[in-house]
């Protein structure tokens, strides 16, 4: 038997250092700035299929890799991205039990924006977010560009990744130059509130 | 969980079942708590299944236990001893017992149909199990599972490894079987007589047990380790455990130890798997062992954020008679897992030998289910935590709906499927949880007589590997096993959701 020295409070699991902020200050105008991305997310589901996009990180080659892929979901864009493309995959992070999970039962997924053909843009850096979806908690993952994915985790049960322009890689916030955006698989959760061939029907009071 | 008014007029297509129907409850012995009977080998267990009173928050049902226990007698063995069980069915079902996880000789493993006949009421069974690896283990019968399993008929198995060092120092170990149980007013919820119910997503209960407890409690001293067993007896949820406050490492898992042990926030542990953790308690107080989810509510399309207290660990102010607090802090590497398992590790990056595909064929379900179903298909949560559609998951019977396994090579599908091994071959199978059917969900699947190690999950190696007989598949993921073929017979592989079971989905192999 081998030993080696524990690692303190670590859970096993591994966080990535990501800058995660949640202010009410932020929150009022967060809202307005989020307009857009929310209407470009809504009203435009994201699509899971072959993107025109991949990202240069694909699983180590080997057999055990070759039937799989994580969930890739391409984004987006706005008109200011022009011609440019977005994906976003994402993964379980490692785990013991087989799914990821916090200890309050979030999923834990390992999270990767790249970006195609967004133009220079002189005095920004464009940066990849991921925010819950009712904005109260964000996460600048970091700078991105056409060369250079970024990867994040992220541990909520809905969300939207999107990318901005910013004075600043390590913006507190984000402005409102929206490039790309895509809510997470979970977000498009169906709802069964009357509607299809219940539509005709009393619906329960959720509240009850 | 409210569900819109059309599904809640629907019932199942088949007759409700309650044990022990004309039996007057108050003839029957009240269940006790379950006992250890250490074994040694060459021993004989009298073991027998009876209906029994169970009173649970001050309401008395009648169901099943072994020995009048619940959960059944701990069996205590060292390492390599052999018993005979001389077991007696005095229920009032055909039932049988099959040793979770042990590598027991084939015409012992428990499974009608394939290893025995069922044993009939007022019937008997010799087994013979001989305890070959160290770990925690379970039986429980193998002949709707779904209900006897539920109604309690399950105890575990400890196998005392013959190292003492085995695993690190720990003050003392405590075995908890976790299961839940569906009451409603009335009483016990109606089982499907003819054909289970809950076959979509299986019966979850809502009354949590903890060694058949609904208020389990336990005492620690401050600073002991404790050395938990934890065992998921339930028929289809899967737990996410954490005793709030205190750290915890696990240790090792169905059959013996991790490569490498962990600190961990919280354990996953799905029906019939079993995870050994070690828990320090520093301070004096109350810890909850709690289950923390975050649910599903389909009817608002929400996630909601539930926490049930399983237990509760009283910590006195005494203090641990022995200190392992600094040995709790290491966390270790075995080198004998480490070994033994090198053998395989070149699997990691072989094309499979098999690829099974997990689905589900649903053509006979009610229209509005169907209906509703095909409106649904823009998210499935990797596990179903909790029961989101109740009322569409009840009317489910195995009548109206078939879970798959199919061989992707032959077409081959459940109990057509019989693959042929030798003894000594290893073969790697990729399983491929189909995430396009009509409702994906995650299965634990259970493999018999052998032992399995999980190499991949999506494409990303695992870097700690434990011998398993049970790995839980999320939906749509991709895993790889490798299964050691060492004993040799007839054996059955298949979700351990019992009410999956029910509805097809096994498979048989055979090891020459």
């Amino acid at each position: 038997m081998r030993e080696s020295t524990g690692a303190g409070r670590s859970s096993g699991i591994r966080i990535q250092e990501v800058m995660v902020r949640r202010s009410p200050l932020f929150i009022t105008a967060s809202l307005y700035s989020a307009v857009p991305i929310l209407a470009v997310a809504v009203l435009s589901a994201p699509k899971i299929g072959e993107p025109p996009l991949t990202l240069p990180h694909a699983p180590p080659g080997s057999a055990a890799c070759a039937a799989v892929a994580p969930i890739r979901i391409e984004m987006t864009p706005t008109r200011r991205a022009g011609g440019a493309s977005a994906v976003y995959e994402m993964r379980f992070s490692s785990s013991t039990f087989g799914v990821t999970v916090s200890e309050a039962g979030h999923y834990l997924y390992d999270v990767e924006v790249a970006v195609k053909g967004l133009p220079e843009k002189t005095g920004a850096v464009f940066v990849a977010w991921v925010a819950t979806s009712d904005l109260e908690e964000w996460i600048n993952l970091g700078p991105i560009t056409n060369d250079q994915p970024i990867a994040g985790q992220v541990g909520w049960n809905k969300f939207i990744v999107f990318v901005t322009a910013e004075s600043a890689s390590d913006a507190e916030s984000w402005s409102q130059e929206f490039y790309f955006s895509a809510l997470s698989p979970s977000s498009r959760m169906h709802t069964m509130l009357g509607h299809g061939p219940f539509s005709s029907e009393p619906c329960l009071d959720p509240r009850n | 969980m409210p569900m819109l008014p059309p599904l809640m007029r629907l019932r199942p297509s088949v007759s409700p079942f309650l044990p022990g129907e004309g039996v007057d409850v108050a003839s029957l012995s009240e269940a006790r708590p379950g006992r250890i009977v250490d074994l040694a080998n060459g021993d004989t267990l009298a073991l027998e299944a009876s209906l029994v009173r169970r009173t649970i928050r001050g309401r008395t049902y009648v169901m099943y236990a072994f020995n009048g226990q619940h959960p059944g007698p701990l069996i205590r063995v060292s390492q390599g001893a052999e018993i005979v069980v001389d077991f007696t069915n005095r229920i009032d079902l055909p039932t049988s017992v099959h040793w979770h996880g042990v590598r027991v000789e084939n015409r012992y493993d428990g499974v009608p149909g394939v290893t025995q006949d069922p044993v009939q009421p007022g019937g008997r069974f010799m087994y013979r199990v001989r305890f070959k690896d160290a770990g925690i283990y379970w039986y429980h019968p193998h002949h709707r599972e779904d209900i006897q399993q539920d109604l309690g008929l399950y105890g575990n198995m400890f196998v005392r490894p013959l190292a003492a060092d085995y695993y690190g120092p720990a003050n003392r170990e405590e075995f908890l079987v976790l299961d839940d149980l569906l009451i409603d007013d009335a009483g016990l919820f109606p089982f499907g007589e003819e054909a289970a119910t809950h076959t979509l997503m299986g019966r979850f209960g809502n009354v949590f047990l903890v060694n058949g407890e609904p208020d389990f409690g336990l005492e620690a001293k401050r600073g002991e380790v404790v050395r938990f067993f934890l065992t998921n007896v339930s028929n289809t949820r899967v737990f996410n455990l954490s005793f709030d406050g205190a750290r915890m490492k696990v240790v090792g898992a169905d059959i013996g130890k991790f490569e490498r042990e962990q600190w961990v926030s919280s354990v996953v542990l799905a029906p019939a798997q079993r995870y050994v953790v070690d828990v320090r308690f520093e301070g004096e107080g109350r810890v909850a062992l709690t289950n923390r989810i975050q649910a599903i509510d389909h009817y608002l399309a929400t996630f909601k954020p539930r926490v049930d207290t399983l237990a509760v660990v009283a910590v006195s102010e005494k203090e641990a008679a022995e200190d392992h607090a600094e040995a709790f802090e290491i966390l270790r590497e075995n080198a004998d897992v480490i070994s033994e398992v090198d053998r395989y590790r070149e699997y990691v990056d072989r094309a499979p030998d098999y690829e099974l595909e997990l689905t589900l064929r649903a053509d006979d379900l009610p229209l509005t289910i169907k209906q509703m179903m095909q409106l649904d298909t823009l998210y499935f949560p990797p596990v179903e935590w909790n029961d989101a559609m109740p009322m569409i998951n009840y009317v489910a019977s195995s009548r109206e709906l078939t879970w798959v396994l199919r061989d992707e090579g032959s077409g081959a599908e459940n109990m057509e499927i019989n693959w042929r091994f030798q003894v000594g071959d290893a073969v790697k199978i990729r399983l491929h949880n189909d995430i396009r059917a009509l409702h994906p969900m995650q299965h634990p699947m259970h493999f018999h007589g052998q032992r399995l190690l999980v190499l991949a999950q999506d494409g990303i190696a695992n870097d700690n590997l434990v011998w398993k007989d049970t790995v839980l598949l999320p939906t749509g993921a991709t895993t790889d096993i490798l299964l050691e073929l060492s004993n040799p017979g007839r054996w059955m592989a298949h979700c351990h959701i019992a009410e999956h079971l029910e509805a097809g989905m096994k498979m048989v192999f055979e090891v020459e």
